[in-house]
């Protein structure tokens, strides 16, 4: 094994790690722990009807019609992306092996929030790094995309520098439920390889680019990939 | 045993890290993607308010009303329309009138027809596109919503069964968004897997409409929901479930024969890619679609035959 893989695993284990103690990652390396559901996930089953009980009744006693027919719409929604992503977190849990660049992980208390730590790719100046992702899921997903942005600061293109925002097609007019959260995270790590310098959120990392200067970029995205995404040399 | 302090993602708190409480000021620079699609789709919503997915049944004369003052081309070829239509059924110009026409279009012929038949070969088709999802590497939890809600419709408008439902309940569902786009979803999905399996066929037809792979044709202008239809997806849809569709031209371009306008229509006949749909289409000479689409560039509405 190479030194550099070495060093790279290290930091991965320690991400691991730190994830457990955060409680962001519970269910990483464990495997006891990975089999219990957060309490959210208790869902409710897609053909469950506000009829049955469950529904605008208890919202708020008399609605009118149109109100009272949003809040069905939502509730029916709601159920649909619930049950939904309860089935993506059962395969995230079966996938965990098959891509070890991608640690992706369910809120304890909220189905709609989750957190994913991607392995910067190798032969790309974040290589080593470890960046975190946050996932914000709309209740109408997966009709609409999920909101992801950078925790980690990383210097690139098509990521806004201050608020992590990241401009990618997908993310936008071209989602489609055939894209999964962990589809999302190997787009992602898919555009930190490819940067496109054309439509750039960080313009100054799209001018380096744009202009020829390759080395600048590099040496920009390494020195912040090492600030803000690799341990501190001790 | 571990030094928190070397950890890496815990620099939330430092200057390294991403300030959360950002807020955007009037620099528009500071304006996210984010407020900008909150934006797009508060007015869409503005839209939605004005008009349902599916429209009521109007009679022709509504169409000729819109045009009063407009083209003697386009009145003309109206009147030539009322001949052989009576009504039309317009739906919402959001980029998803093809599906939903003709999923509101479909779902009433069967109503209306009760056709037995119909719904047990359209359902061997569904399963056939099931299986060609898979075997193009789709997830099945990515598609399985769609379909056995689309399943649901089929089986909810055969009347006898628990599930049976009304003319007007399948209206009020064609405009209940949870259900009306989760079936658009499934035709999206149905073209696109049909599209893929196919691809050597649509291939020269696709370069010819956007110059891109067939692949990212179909990620790009077929999977995501709001993206117009044109006539590859027409032709991918009619081939995967089987069904025919009749689309007619209603349009500025002066079609004279013998002097007087007539209206151009193209019927979409399903090619049978394995032979078991041969014999519903050869049977007659002369296709007759139940599914009959009015197209107007840019948008496709709903026809009724005389």
């Amino acid at each position: 094994m190479k030194v550099g893989a070495q060093v790279r695993k290290k930091v991965w284990d320690k991400a691991k790690v730190l994830g457990e103690n955060e409680s962001i990652v519970k269910t990483l390396g464990n495997d006891e722990k990975s089999t219990v559901l957060p309490s959210d996930l208790l869902f409710i089953p897609f053909d469950c009807t506000p009829e049955l009980g469950m529904g605008c009744d208890e919202l708020g006693g008399r609605m009118d019609g149109r109100r009272r027919y949003e809040e069905h719409n939502k509730l029916h929604q709601m159920q649909a992306s619930r049950a939904r992503l309860f089935k993506e977190y059962k395969e995230v849990q079966r996938e965990k092996v098959a891509d070890p660049d991608i640690q992706l992980v369910c809120d304890d208390s909220n189905i709609f929030k989750w957190t994913a730590l991607i392995k910067g790719p190798s032969e790309t100046p974040y290589e080593g790094g470890v960046f975190q992702l946050a996932f914000s899921v709309p209740e109408q997903y997966p009709l609409q995309p999920p909101q992801v942005r950078f925790l980690t600061k990383i210097f690139h293109p098509n990521v806004h520098f201050k608020t992590g925002e990241i401009c990618l097609d997908i993310l936008k007019n071209a989602w489609s439920p055939a894209w999964t959260l962990q589809s999302v995270c190997r787009a992602i790590i898919a555009l930190m390889a490819h940067p496109e310098p054309d439509s750039p959120l960080n313009c100054d990392s799209g001018n380096l680019l744009r202009s020829g200067d390759v080395r600048g970029f590099q040496s920009m995205a390494k020195m912040y990939t090492r600030l803000a995404a690799m341990p501190k040399k001790g | 045993m571990q030094n928190h302090d070397e950890i890496p993602v815990e620099s939330e708190a430092e200057s390294t890290a991403f300030n959360i409480d950002y807020e955007a000021d009037d620099d528009w620079s500071n304006y996210k993607d984010s407020d900008v699609m909150q934006q797009q789709s508060a007015i869409f919503e503005q839209d939605a308010a004005k008009f349902p997915f599916v429209g009521d049944k109007e009679p022709l004369s509504s169409l000729e009303a819109e045009y009063k003052s407009g083209s003697p081309i386009l009145l003309e070829k109206i009147k030539v329309l009322s001949e052989q239509y009576s009504a039309i059924r317009r739906t919402r110009g959001d980029g998803n009138c093809f599906f939903r026409s003709f999923m509101f279009s479909y779902l009433e012929h069967i109503l209306e027809s009760q056709d037995q038949a119909e719904v047990e070969r359209v359902k061997t088709n569904v399963e056939k596109c099931r299986k060609t999802l898979q075997d193009l590497g789709y997830a099945d939890f990515t598609f399985e919503d769609f379909f056995s809600l689309f399943l649901e419709q089929l089986e909810s408008v055969l009347q006898g069964n628990d599930a049976s439902i009304s003319h007007d309940e399948l209206i009020v569902r064609s405009r209940d968004q949870s259900v009306s786009d989760y079936v658009v979803m499934f035709f999206r999905f149905v073209t696109s897997g049909e599209i893929r399996k196919r691809s050597e066929f649509f291939e020269p037809f696709i370069l010819g409409l956007s110059n891109t792979t067939v692949e990212q044709f179909c990620k790009t202008s077929v999977e995501p929901m709001g993206e117009e239809s044109d006539h590859v997806h027409i032709t991918a849809l009619c081939d995967a479930l089987g069904v025919p569709i009749r689309v007619v031209y209603l349009d500025r371009s002066s079609c004279d024969k013998d002097g007087g306008v007539s209206v151009n229509h193209h019927d979409f006949v399903p090619t049978p890619s394995d032979g078991a749909a041969a014999s519903t289409s050869e049977t007659g000479s002369e296709p007759n679609p139940f599914i009959v689409l009015l197209y107007r560039p840019g948008h496709y509405d709903i026809m009724y035959k005389k």
